[in-house]
This record gives structure tokens, C-alpha cells and sequence, in this order.
């Protein structure tokens, strides 16, 4: 079930809120969640949404026996127990068709592959529960004693597929007794609407304009260009819409979510834009992996190895395939060579120097993020340079530039913080109706793409 | 003044949501879209086979999205927004020129082009030798927009295609009886009265030139308002087309038989309330038709391998036929051909389609 799908909007979203609204208490309203969560996961995946309630019950277990033997060995064979359960399983559902294919493509072996289906959103709620067994061994979290409480937590359909990747230390004290205020309710549904419209009327626009040149005989170098960018549009607001209807729907329901972007393509360097860009990940990979490795206190080659490790785990997070690793390792690369020397030239360089670099980079790392495989990268990187002897221009591209260009504008403008300081004075002007009118526009709107669109994918559903 | 705003709020998003999705609980499903011209999805049947394999929860979308409350009035806000809001030049292909619609088929589909000329040879060789066989190509409307920018076929090679690539028949170019306002605004077909230079060119390639019912012994008649396909597609406020339909005392005298045909007469009025009011012109979609012309001006027999383009064209022809053919190969196979069609040697045969269907040639049997 997708946030901006007709079933979801129209169905499962209005009649939990009523359960959820009906239902007396914290603790009767965490089981509407639970159950209403597993039967938005069960939409989806009827049969793997038996791995979720292991994945409760397994940590719960986990973090209850480490609680109870903390400071001892137990705690720590628990530990690993829990971590290796959460990495086997999105090990085995995510990456062994992919070590198959790679072995087969070294040794020239013919080992069949699983064909196993990635569960929707694993690479989430293990990383989730991960972070919960691990914060409850260092002592920063209690272990949930309810299983029940336990189980809301990692299934919480808001932010359980793609994310924020919220920690339970997030959370914990609103899974036990949260407050639901009028303003909590009005400000989850204009986030909400507006995570919606940056979805329906931007995110997909963009795609279906990636769609398009995918399915062109007319390729040209312009072309190539007008798909980088409309990709990085795409990827953008389609994951940060995703993440706005999260924090917004989490806020219906008195949690508050952790942000997960600021504005990333604002950013004058790639380290800032890692600061900006799927924020919970980036702390999930700098308090779980970074710093336990030692993070910068080492020394320097130990330094260098730990942001290695970060962005090849990094790039393999988001797909079992060698140009997920790739871009990670390139920012990785980056990264290093923005700490070594290229940060302090970036600091001295004129604002829109830093810009173009930033952005430049960000373009082509996502044309090879959202390449096939390393052949794909070759192919379209090399087409952004006039590789293969295509044409600068083709009549396709031109076409599809004019009658996207106001589109792309928008999206270019939405990217950046102007949207947001145009609606600060909305909400400041003193026509009250104004700012709920709004709202309720973009809910019409989004509606009218969401009945006409055929073409509602959700990017981040297959990490 | 913060405590009003947010209730606000809240009241706009129950209004919208909860609203919708009373009136979709409330309002009775439909059973089609006269405007895009199509079924709309209805419930699907929930079983556990249905909801394991992931089949229900498909088709319980799509069944939320056909039978959204005021789905019409939504597509149009999608269309205003893309058109007006976006400036797009284009909505899922289509795209308003001069108050008219187009739709933009950017792809040649070079090999169903070639399936289509060998598929012409095929029948000549099979059934065709004794006959005098003629061909002509239909060109879409856009043919006639290509320098205004949008995408559209690559008509030259369609035309190089199939004029190099058909044996045994003579070519009959009938592109310069053609023009853009000879066309619906609103739908894909030409207009039947705006035909007399393609059916005189045709006519006369064959040899019946002389026996075509003049212009001016037919009787036109319209049927109003006519949505055509393009226009339910776009979803935009366009004024729908009036249809018109001519007839003569050939048409008025013609008897209309064939396995499926129901119609009583060369017109089916009945069609015009369905699903496509084009199906009016020989009742729409048939394999096989008989049109038997009492009074016409010959005793020559005509076969016409057509798609809907030549449903509207036949009736011009019942002056010079006695008895007129009409088969659309994309529902009667080739090697079912003689069970419901007996060629008479010396007859003529014209194969005429259009190049949204050679584009699409191997639905052709």
C-alpha cells in the first residue's frame, strides 16, 4: 500500500484514525497501530509479514535477556545473536541473489539463484531493531518489557517501509504515554499534504519524464542531461515527500519523527550534503558504525578505513548491485578528498562555485545510482559525454525539455528553502483561512494526479 | 487566532478525505466511463489465493481509482493542472492545437510496418491472385501537424515501408485529398463528409470513378454531442464534435448482413448512445460484413480490408458496388478468411488502414 495510493488515502488511512481516535488510552491505541500497521504490511507482503512479527518478537527477546544480564558475557552473546539474526535475514533476502551473480560472473559458475522477493522496507526495520538491541546493551534505552509496545515500534506503518529510520530511543517515551493536541493533528496534516504534493506533482512528473527518455529511440546528449537532472528531481522529492508524509502522519498520531533532509541540493560541499541527505541513515551509520570504529580519534589510515567502511556499507545499503557500491564508494572518495584538501579550497571558492560542484557531482552520482548494473553507468555516463557518437540535441529532447521546463523549474525552486519562506508568510498574513485552504488545495490536487497517474512508484520501497 | 487556523485545517482534511471516501462507500459503482470510454474496474472477489498472491490488493486500487467519487471532475483538475499549471505540451501524449486534439505516437514501430506489408502479401498469395488489389494508407491526423514540433510517427518511413514492401497491388496515394480539418477535432477518424476527393481518387484508381454517387445526392445527418476518443483521454474542457453521417439512395436501399452485424441498415443509430459514437458507420467492430447494393450502378464486387477508418468510407461506395466486403483482419484470422469470405475472381480489393493500426500491425492475424 502506498501513502499516495486511492486505498491508502481513502480507505486505510480514514478508518484508522477513527479506530485510532476512538480507542481509550495509549496503550488501546498502540494496538490499533500494531494492527493496523500488520494489515498495511500484509496489504503489500501477505506472507512476509510474518518476518516482521518474528523480527518484534526477536528483539524484544534479545533486549529483555540483555537487560537482565547486563555487564555480563550473556549480554554481549545476546548481542551478537541479535545483530547476526538482523543481518541474516537482510543478508539472506537482499544479498545472496546478488553473491550468486557476482561468484557466477567471477568463476563462470552456473549456481542458480534464489529468486527469493526483497521483503518491502527489511533494510529499515532491521536497521531499526538493530539500533534498539545495541542501545538497550550500551544502557542508553530500557528494553520494552511489552511485546505488545515492542511490536507498535518496529511495525509502525508510518515510517516502516522507507523510513525515517527512527530510533527507539526516539520514541520510547511516546509509546508509553504520548500527548494528542489539536496542533499536533493540524501539523501532521499540512506536512502530510505537503509530503503528498512533493510526491504526486512533483516526484512523479520527474519520473515520468526518466520514463520517457528510457523508452526514447532519440537519445542525444541533451537528453542524457535532461534525465540526470530530472532523476536527482525525482529521487529527491520522492523520498523526502515520502519522509514529510512519515513525520506527518507520526505527528496525527503524537510521535515526533526524526527530520530525515534539509535541503540537500543547497549544500556547498558533499559533506554538507551528507549532513542534509537522509539524515537518520547518516546517523544510523555514524553512531552504530563510524564511531564504534573509531571514527576520526585514530589515526589516519584507521580514519580512512572507517569512512571507507561507512560508504561501502552505505552504497550496499541501498541495492545489491556493484553500482550501489560504486556510488558509495565514490562519495566515500569524495568525502576523503573534501577532508584532505579539496574543503578548505571549497571554503575559499566563491558560493556558486560550491554550488555547481555539489550539484554537479550529485547528478552523476545518481545517474550511476540509478544505473543497471556497472555496464548501465558506462552506458549512461558516457552518454552525458557524447559517448557512442549520439547526437548534442535531438528533436525528442527538445521536445520533452519544453514541455517539462516549467515543471523542472518548479522542482528546482521547491529544492531549495524559497517554498518555505513563501508559506512563513502565508501563515503570517492575517487571513486565517488561508493556510488550512492551502492545504486543503494540495490534498485536491494530489488527488486529481493520484486518479489520472499510473505511474506511482515509490523509489525507496526496493531498499 | 493560531487554535482557528488549526481546526481549519483539520476540517479541510475531513471534509476532503473522510468526505471522498463517504461518497465513494455511498455512491453506487459504475459500470463504465462513457468519457474514457472504457469498463471500470468493479470490486474484486477476495479469497486467499487472490489476497496472498497480491492480486487483490492490485485490483482493490485500481477498482479505488475507477470508481473515485467524481473521477471525471479529478481528471479534468489533473489535465487544467498539467496543461494550464505545468504548461506541459503534452498529457499522457496528448496535446490541443487550434481547439482540436491530438495524440502524440512518437514510436515507429518499423517492424510491425514490415509484418503488415508481408502480411498484405500473404492474403494476395493466398486468396488474392484473381483479383484486382489496390492499397491505400490512412495517415493520422498529425500527419498533417508534424511542423508545429510535437512528436509524432516517422511517416516517411511508414510510407517508404509499405509502398517498397507490398507486391501484387497498386498503391493508391491519398494523402493529398487529406487535411487536417478533414478530421474530428475531438477523435482520431475523419469526417465522412469531407471524404468525396479520397473516395473519387480511390474510385477512380479502380476503375468506378464515373459511378460514385455524386456529392450532392447524399443527405447529411448529425448526431450531437459526439465525445471523441481523444477528448474523454485529455480530460480538458473542449467542446465535443457534432457527427456526421451522409446517405444517399444507395445507402438507404443497401442490406447489411455478417455474422455479428445487427444493425438494420448501413447505420447503426443505436451505436451512437454506446461506448464510441464512430461505431454508428457499419456498427463499429465486425470481422465480416455484407453490403448488398441493389441499385448500384454495376454489378462490380468490392473487398475492403479495413480498420475503422473504412467503416465510414464504405457507405460512400454502394453507388459503384453491388456488393461490398468488409473485413478488419484484427478479428478474423487469415486462414479462417475462406470460411466466411468467397472471393469472386475479377472482383476489386482495397486494403486501407491507418497508420496507428500498421504501427500496430501484428493484432492482424
Amino acid at each position: 500500500m502506498l501513502f499516495s495510493g486511492a486505498t491508502f488515502l481513502y480507505a486505510f488511512l480514514p478508518v484508522v484514525l477513527v479506530l485510532y481516535f476512538l480507542a481509550p488510552g495509549v496503550k488501546a491505541k498502540n494496538y490499533v497501530l500494531l494492527i493496523a500497521s500488520l494489515v498495511f504490511y500484509f496489504f503489500g507482503e501477505p506472507v512476509y509479514v510474518l518476518l516482521l512479527v518474528f523480527s518484534s518478537i526477536s528483539d524484544w527477546l534479545h533486549s529483555v535477556y540483555i537487560e537482565k544480564h547486563r555487564g555480563e558475557r550473556r549480554a554481549k552473546i545476546a548481542l551478537i545473536s541479535s545483530i547476526v539474526i538482523n543481518l541474516g535475514m537482510l543478508g539472506f533476502f537482499k544479498y545472496t541473489d546478488f553473491l550468486i551473480g557476482t561468484v557466477n560472473a567471477i568463476l563462470g559458475t552456473a549456481i542458480p539463484k534464489t529468486g527469493v522477493p526483497l521483503p518491502i522496507g527489511i533494510s529499515f526495520f532491521t536497521f531499526q531493531t538493530m539500533s534498539y538491541t545495541i542501545d538497550v546493551y550500551r544502557g542508553r534505552a530500557h528494553a520494552q518489557r511489552d511485546l505488545g509496545t515492542m511490536a507498535t515500534f518496529v511495525c509502525l506503518f508510518p515510517q516502516l517501509i522507507a523510513g525515517p529510520i527512527v530510533r527507539y530511543v526516539d520514541v520510547a517515551a511516546e509509546l508509553e504515554d504520548r500527548k494528542h493536541t489539536l496542533e499536533g493533528v493540524a501539523l501532521g496534516i499540512r506536512r502530510f499534504a505537503f509530503g503528498l504534493g512533493k510526491k504526486v506533482m512533483i516526484a512523479n512528473i520527474m519520473g515520468e519524464l526518466t520514463q520517457i527518455f528510457r523508452e526514447s529511440g532519440d537519445k542525444s546528449v541533451l537528453f542524457y542531461w535532461l534525465y540526470a537532472v530530472a532523476y536527482a528531481l525525482q529521487i529527491y522529492f520522492d523520498f523526502s515527500g515520502y519522509s514529510d508524509m512519515a513525520i506527518g502522519l507520526g505527528s496525527m498520531f503524537g510521535f515526533k519523527f526524526p527530520e530525515n533532509f534539509n535541503y540537500p541540493y543547497i549544500s556547498k560541499s558533499i559533506t554538507e550534503f551528507w549532513r542534509r541527505w537522509h539524515m537518520t541513515l547518516g546517523g544510523w551509520f555514524r553512531d552504530y558504525v563510524y564511531i564504534p570504529l573509531g571514527g576520526n580519534r585514530t589515526t589516519k589510515w584507521k580514519w580512512l578505513r572507517n569512512i571507507a567502511v561507512v560508504w561501502i556499507l552505505t552504497g550496499a545499503w541501498h541495492g545489491a548491485e556493484w553500482n550501489f557500491v560504486l556510488w558509495g564508494v565514490m562519495f566515500g572518495v569524495l568525502l576523503i578528498v573534501e577532508k584532505l584538501w579539496l574543503g578548505k579550497l571549497l571554503e575559499k571558492a566563491p558560493a556558486v562555485i560550491d554550488h555547481i560542484y555539489v550539484l554537479f557531482i550529485v547528478v552523476l552520482s545518481f545517474v550511476v545510482f540509478n544505473a543497471s548494473g556497472l555496464r548501465g553507468v558506462v552506458s549512461d555516463i558516457g552518454g552525458l559525454f557524447g559517448a557512442g557518437g549520439i547526437p548534442l540535441v535531438s528533436a525528442d529532447a527538445v521536445y520533452y525539455l519544453r514541455s517539462y521546463a516549467v515543471a523542472i523549474l518548479a522542482a528546482v525552486i521547491g529544492a531549495t528553502p524559497i517554498p518555505k519562506y513563501l508559506y512563513n508568510k502565508l501563515r503570517e498574513a492575517p487571513r486565517v483561512a488561508l493556510e488550512p485552504l492551502a492545504t486543503g488545495a494540495l490534498l485536491i490536487v494530489s488527488t486529481a494526479c493520484i486518479i489520472n497517474s499510473s505511474f506511482n512508484p515509490f523509489l525507496y520501497f526496493r531498499f | 487566532m493560531k487554535k482557528v487556523k488549526y481546526i481549519l485545517t483539520v476540517a479541510v482534511f475531513v471534509l476532503v478525505i473522510f468526505g471522498l471516501a463517504a461518497a465513494g462507500l455511498i455512491l453506487p459503482d459504475g459500470a463504465a466511463s462513457a468519457s474514457e470510454r472504457r469498463e471500470l474496474a468493479q470490486m474484486p472477489e477476495i479469497s486467499a489465493k487472490a489476497v496472498f498472491n497480491r492480486e487483490f490488493s492490485d485490483k482493490i486500487e485500481t477498482y479505488f481509482l475507477d470508481q473515485f467519487p467524481a473521477r471525471d471532475t479529478f481528471r479534468r483538475i489533473n489535465a487544467i493542472f498539467r496543461f494550464y499549471g505545468l504548461w506541459q505540451l503534452d498529457s499522457d501524449g496528448l496535446w490541443v492545437h487550434g481547439g482540436a486534439v491530438y495524440k502524440s505516437e512518437s514510436k515507429t514501430d518499423e517492424s510491425q510496418i514490415s509484418y503488415a506489408a508481408t502480411y498484405y502479401n500473404s492474403l494476395i498469395d493466398a486468396y488474392l491472385k484473381d483479383l484486382n488489389v489496390y492499397y491505400t494508407v490512412v495517415p493520422d491526423k498529425s500527419y498533417f501537424t508534424q511542423d508545429l514540433g510535437y512528436p509524432h510517427l516517422d511517416y516517411d518511413r511508414i510510407f517508404e515501408i509499405m509502398t517498397t514492401g507490398v507486391r501484387g497491388a497498386e498503391y493508391i496515394d491519398i494523402r493529398d485529398t487529406l487535411s487536417v480539418d478533414k478530421y474530428y477535432r475531438t477523435d482520431t477518424h475523419w469526417l465522412q463528409p469531407e471524404l468525396f476527393d479520397t473516395v473519387k481518387r480511390l474510385g477512380e484508381a479502380m476503375g468506378v470513378g464515373e459511378y460514385l454517387t455524386p456529392e450532392d445526392e447524399y443527405t447529411p445527418h448529425t448526431l450531437s454531442p459526439f465525445y471523441g476518443v481523444y477528448l474523454g483521454q485529455a480530460a480538458l474542457p473542449i467542446d465535443p464534435d457534432e457527427l456526421t453521417y451522409l446517405t444517399s439512395a444507395y445507402t438507404d436501399t443497401a442490406v447489411v448482413t455478417g455474422p455479428q452485424y445487427k444493425a438494420d441498415g448501413i447505420y447503426d443509430l443505436a451505436k451512437f448512445e454506446g461506448m464510441d459514437g464512430y461505431d454508428v458507420f457499419l456498427s463499429g467492430t465486425q470481422p465480416v460484413i455484407e453490403i448488398q447494393c441493389p441499385d448500384a450502378r454495376t454489378d462490380r464486387e468490392l473487398y475492403i480490408f479495413r480498420d475503422s477508418f473504412g467503416s465510414s468510407l464504405a457507405p460512400l461506395f454502394t453507388g459503384a458496388y453491388k456488393k461490398i466486403t468488409v473485413i478488419d483482419m484484427r478479428y478474423v484470422t487469415a486462414g479462417y478468411l475462406p470460411n466466411v469470405v468467397t472471393f469472386t475472381p475479377g472482383a476489386d480489393v482495397l486494403f486501407i488502414n491507418s497508420t496507428l493500426i500498421l504501427n500496430t500491425a501484428m493484432i492482424m492475424r
